[in-house]
């Protein structure tokens, strides 16, 4: 009977014992692993919205500009301008893949034809705001180096901070881009954008809002802190999982104006 | 108060050395921190327009100086693996420099594409080019292009600029010093030219401090001389040196003290200060000296020597100040400054002699009876002559000055209203080569910078602007110009089927909207950032210009200025701004300064001298040696077409200041005379006795400021040679001009 006590009670113990070490090794992810998690973390099937983004100059001065846009998963993504009227019906679509740089192309109602975009062109500006395609676009797992440096709280959610270094071969704008990533969802609320000569030159701050079982992003602000300009894009009348048809994500959608 | 200083100087000399060794040293720390600085910006009042148009448009655009490094020579093209590597490695280190905001140069230049599927914006050359075909086809794809042909490749392929605007906070300095030590590295068997107002301000710079090791053993060297051969004997030479130097380091300490910028005019405080110094001091010798004739009691030679000289000191002094502060009622700080930092420097220096240099005679043993120096015979009989002419001839004496005064008048509208930075340096140096290689075979290395306000995006706006481009185009001083604009008429004719016909700015502000947007995708907003704002208010028109001459430049300005007002309606603003047009705007403020300047010391002199005879008829014939001088001044520089900078302008005031004496000591040595003989004898007798230190004064003063022409920067060059001219002129002015117009004076 002791020994039957004894031998529970260890168990219990190593059961104990077992958890806290799994507690541990959650805790204790590497940065890899947490940009593994970052990387697959769960986003909606589809999803549209209305997108204000507001340009505003080092002087406060704002420039907005309406665009509706529909994206499926995280590699399919079209949009049209709605406003100002220079710009109506200015169209956008963004196809990424895993293996090859993206395809882009973009319709100007003012010269007619679609037109495709360099996809090498990294640097390029997503519609004329702070954010280059390299920005928006995914970072390829495998082209950086990770490691986790800190952990910190962004307006009360704790965060792990994750410092990506490029290797030798990326193309890419950064030397290092160092990302705030929540800890209950895996996404990043904040990120720190160094250019080439090592200086902080972007800061992207993002809030989030659950739409149903989702986090998905409400905000997102850009800084150039060189030129102390910021892009604010706001999402609004956000809808997931409506079921969108892939054949959206056409070109010759771009000329039709939903 | 002359005898309390001897008694006090004379009872407590070690004290008195004592505190001038500290005063001096206390000032002399400020040396340390002397900041050298010949930013031209820093000249201009605040509130001038060229300066707030310069200063919004450094805002918008975070800087407008335009630093260019160019490499090539005659023997090859650019068109070669070691040359392009090259243009890549400057390129890039430039970009790497804090206080660079961009670079331009075939290394990061990017061509707009139109392809059958679409536009591409990609760099020229983003490595070096792997083969020979592939050199081919960068050469060949770059001049088919043709919208940087000429600005960062020369027509002929043999030349290529690589760019950089600076910040406008940026460290000149070093950034140039940087760049020289890397294009060194990088030189052969190409050359490297840099140039452009960041290169122009870095070796004025450099020369100004260059010229303060180089000048000041010379003129040492000519105080030596004149004080040996006035006196011959070591503290005859040693203790005029002494006070001097001392009075010249508490001066430049001052500056530093004060944080004055130090620039290339400063140079000539230290020359100016011996010139000046020196002469008060051996008038202090030279009093102790004939006293010690007389008497043989050290402490009552000394005391005598001071109670003779306090007052004639202390008079030129004044009348000295009086000229050199004249300047300070410029509205440029570089006058002022100058102004109030000369004026301390004299005062020092007569401080220090009229207490340091008896209070170390007195602790000195007594020197041998000096031996009454000869007086040369030649002088003597030429100045008895000179005095026999003025007498006898007096009308015609008066003639001739006012003839010279009418012919070198005539010269005075002749003086060059032009401030070109490039012909400070003489011909053979680096950076009038650079800027020559520039001008010959690319585009211009000064900038002028176009603003317009208002709504960018506009065709309307647009158009202007290229109309602008096209007028400024017809200049030949125009090397090239480039804007918003440039790039819209491209994007124009690459997103329509690349036909040339395109080439223009579209009619539609949706087109113009859309062919922005679509190249902000393509290439990098980034690109834009020189041209536009973020919010499309503000664009600037960026011109290269093959001539840095503020007179042409201004020509320019004005005639596109013209064309603007009467070609676009008022809702587009216009402004030009701009290097040289800044420094037009300075020298005309220096052309105004020096006038005001002159006419206030005139009108300075004329009240001393009227409150010290009593006289206003002695008070118009003082001040009219002074006339013939300003205008012999100012009418030679027109005829030798010297140019008007801050140091030629300064020459007729400095002049002034100094020339003033011979004109006091004159009309006091006349009254003296004039007690004792009838007016013909007295003039006679004042040529005579006041004529040899009068001469011996205007030479070596003269002397002095030849210094300058040792000088690396031409304006101070030209500064010491007018000076020297102008000196000799005033004082033969005084002694012929003056004393012919005094014999009309007739009993008091």
């Amino acid at each position: 009977m002791k020994k039957i006590i004894t031998m529970m009670l260890g168990l219990a113990l190593f059961a104990v014992m077992q958890t806290f070490n799994e507690v541990k090794a959650q805790e204790k992810l590497t940065a890899y692993q947490i940009i593994e998690h970052w990387d697959n973390r769960t986003i909606p099937l589809d999803m549209t919205s209305q997108m204000t983004m507001n340009m505003i100059d080092k002087n406060g001065k704002v420039r907005t500009r309406l665009l509706k846009t529909y994206r499926m998963s995280d590699d399919k993504q079209i949009m049209w301008f709605l406003k100002p009227s220079d710009v109506k019906g200015t169209s956008f679509l963004r196809m990424s893949y895993d293996d090859r740089d993206d395809d882009m192309w973009i319709y100007l109602p003012a010269f007619g034809k679609v037109r495709r975009i360099a996809s090498h062109t990294k640097k390029g500006s997503f519609m004329g705001t702070d954010f280059t395609f390299e920005d928006m676009g995914n970072r390829k797992l495998k082209d950086y180096n990770y490691q986790l440096i800190k952990e910190e709280e962004i307006n009360g959610k704790s965060c792990w901070v994750v410092e990506s270094m490029p290797g030798k071969d990326v193309i890419t704008d950064y030397s290092k881009i160092v990302s705030w990533i929540w800890k209950e969802d895996y996404i990043d609320l904040k990120e720190e954008y160094f250019d080439k000569k090592g200086n902080l030159k972007k800061v992207k701050i993002v809030e989030m809002i659950n739409v149903e079982k989702y986090w998905v992003p409400n905000s997102v602000t850009m800084e150039n802190l060189k030129t102390k300009h910021k892009t604010e894009i706001i999402f609004e009348e956000i809808m997931v999982d409506t079921g969108l048809d892939e054949k959206v994500f056409k070109s010759n959608y771009l000329t039709r104006i939903n | 108060m002359n005898e309390k200083i001897a008694k006090y100087v004379l009872t407590y000399p070690k004290t008195v050395i004592i505190c001038s060794l500290i005063i001096t040293i206390l000032l002399a720390s400020g040396i340390r921190k002397i900041r050298i600085d010949d930013d031209v910006k820093e000249m201009l009042p605040k509130n001038l327009p060229a300066r707030l148009v310069l200063n919004e448009l450094e805002d918008i655009f975070g800087g407008s100086d335009v630093l260019l490094v160019t490499i090539g020579n005659e023997e090859q093209t650019i068109f070669n693996k070691g040359t392009l590597a090259k243009i890549i490695a400057i390129t890039d280190s430039l970009d790497a420099l804090p206080g660079v905001i961009r670079v331009t140069s075939l290394a990061n230049a990017k061509q707009i594409k139109g392809e059958e599927w679409g536009l591409e914006v990609t760099p020229y050359l983003e490595e070096v080019p792997k083969t020979e075909d592939d050199i081919r086809e960068l050469k060949k794809t770059f001049f088919a292009d043709s919208l940087f042909v000429g600005t960062i490749v020369s027509q002929n392929g043999k030349y290529a600029t690589i760019l950089a605007v600076m910040d406008e906070s940026a460290e000149t300095m070093a950034i140039y010093e940087e760049v020289r030590q890397l294009t060194g590295r990088l030189e052969g068997p190409e050359k490297i030219y840099l140039g452009g107002t960041p290169a122009v301000q870095a070796e004025s710079t450099k020369n100004i401090k260059a010229d303060m090791q180089r000048l000041m053993p010379f003129v040492l060297i000519v105080a030596i001389i004149l004080l040996y051969l006035s006196f011959r004997t070591l503290s005859g030479v040693f203790l005029p040196l002494l006070s001097t130097i001392m009075g010249v380091v508490s001066m430049i300490g001052l500056m530093g003290h004060l944080d004055k910028p130090f620039m290339m005019v400063n140079n000539v405080m230290p020359v100016m200060l011996v010139a000046v110094g020196i002469a008060y001091g051996i008038h202090v010798v030279a009093a102790y000296y004939e006293e010690l004739s007389k008497i043989q009691d050290n402490r009552e030679a000394l005391t005598m020597a001071i109670h003779n000289v306090g007052t004639p000191v202390l008079m030129a002094g004044v009348t000295t100040l009086a000229g050199f502060l004249s300047l300070a009622t410029s509205p440029l700080p570089v006058f002022f400054n100058f102004a109030i930092v000369i004026a301390f420097g004299v005062f020092m220096v007569m401080f220090f002699t009229m207490t340091m240099i008896p209070a170390i005679l007195i602790l000195l043993p007594v020197p041998k009876k000096k031996k009454i120096q000869k007086k040369s015979a030649l002088l003597d009989r030429l100045l008895t002559r000179v005095a026999n002419i003025v007498l006898r001839y007096r009308y015609a004496v008066i003639a001739v000055g006012i003839l010279i005064t009418i012919i070198f008048a005539f010269g005075i509208p002749l003086v060059n209203l032009e401030m070109n930075p490039i012909t400070f340096f003489p011909e053979s140096s680096p950076i009038r080569q650079a800027d020559e290689k520039v001008n010959e075979h690319l585009s211009g290395s000064i900038n002028m910078n176009i603003l317009f306000k208002g709504d960018i995006e506009s065709p309307e706006v647009l158009l202007a602007m290229d109309r602008v481009q096209q007028r400024l185009e017809q200049f030949p001083e125009t090397g090239s110009t480039v804007s918003l604009a440039t790039i819209v008429k491209r994007l124009n004719r690459v997103l329509n089927a690349d036909n040339s016909q395109f080439e223009k700015i579209p009619e539609s502000r949706e087109a113009v909207a859309q062919a922005i947007l679509l190249y902000n995708m393509s290439g990098s907003p980034e690109d834009f950032e020189q041209f536009v704002d973020n919010s499309f208010e503000n664009a600037q028109v960026i011109a290269m210009m093959k001539s840095a001459s503020t007179k042409r430049i201004a020509e320019i300005a004005n005639a596109v200025e013209e064309y603007c007002n009467t070609e676009f309606k008022n809702n587009i603003e216009i402004r030009f701004t701009g290097y040289s047009l800044f420094l037009k705007e300075l020298v005309q403020l220096v052309a105004v300064s020096v006038g005001r300047a002159l006419i206030f010391a005139l009108a300075i002199v004329f009240l001393l001298a009227w409150l010290t005879y009593r006289s206003w008829k002695i008070g118009i014939m003082a001040i009219i040696p002074i006339v013939v001088t300003i205008v012999f001044n100012f009418g030679l520089m027109g005829f030798a077409g010297i140019d008007l900078s801050i140091p030629t302008a300064m020459a007729a005031s400095i002049v002034i200041g100094i020339g003033v004496d011979f004109c006091f000591h004159f009309i006091s040595r006349f009254q003296i005379e004039r007690n004792t003989n009838e007016p013909n004898t007295a003039i006679v007798n004042t040529i005579r006795t006041v004529g040899r230190p009068i001469l011996f004064n205007a030479t070596a003063t003269g002397f002095g400021f030849l210094v300058l022409a040792f000088s690396n920067l031409m304006p101070l060059r030209f500064m010491g040679l007018l000076i020297a001219l102008t000196m000799i002129v005033c004082a033969v002015g005084a002694l012929t001009i003056l004393a012919a117009s005094l014999t009309f004076i007739k009993t008091k």
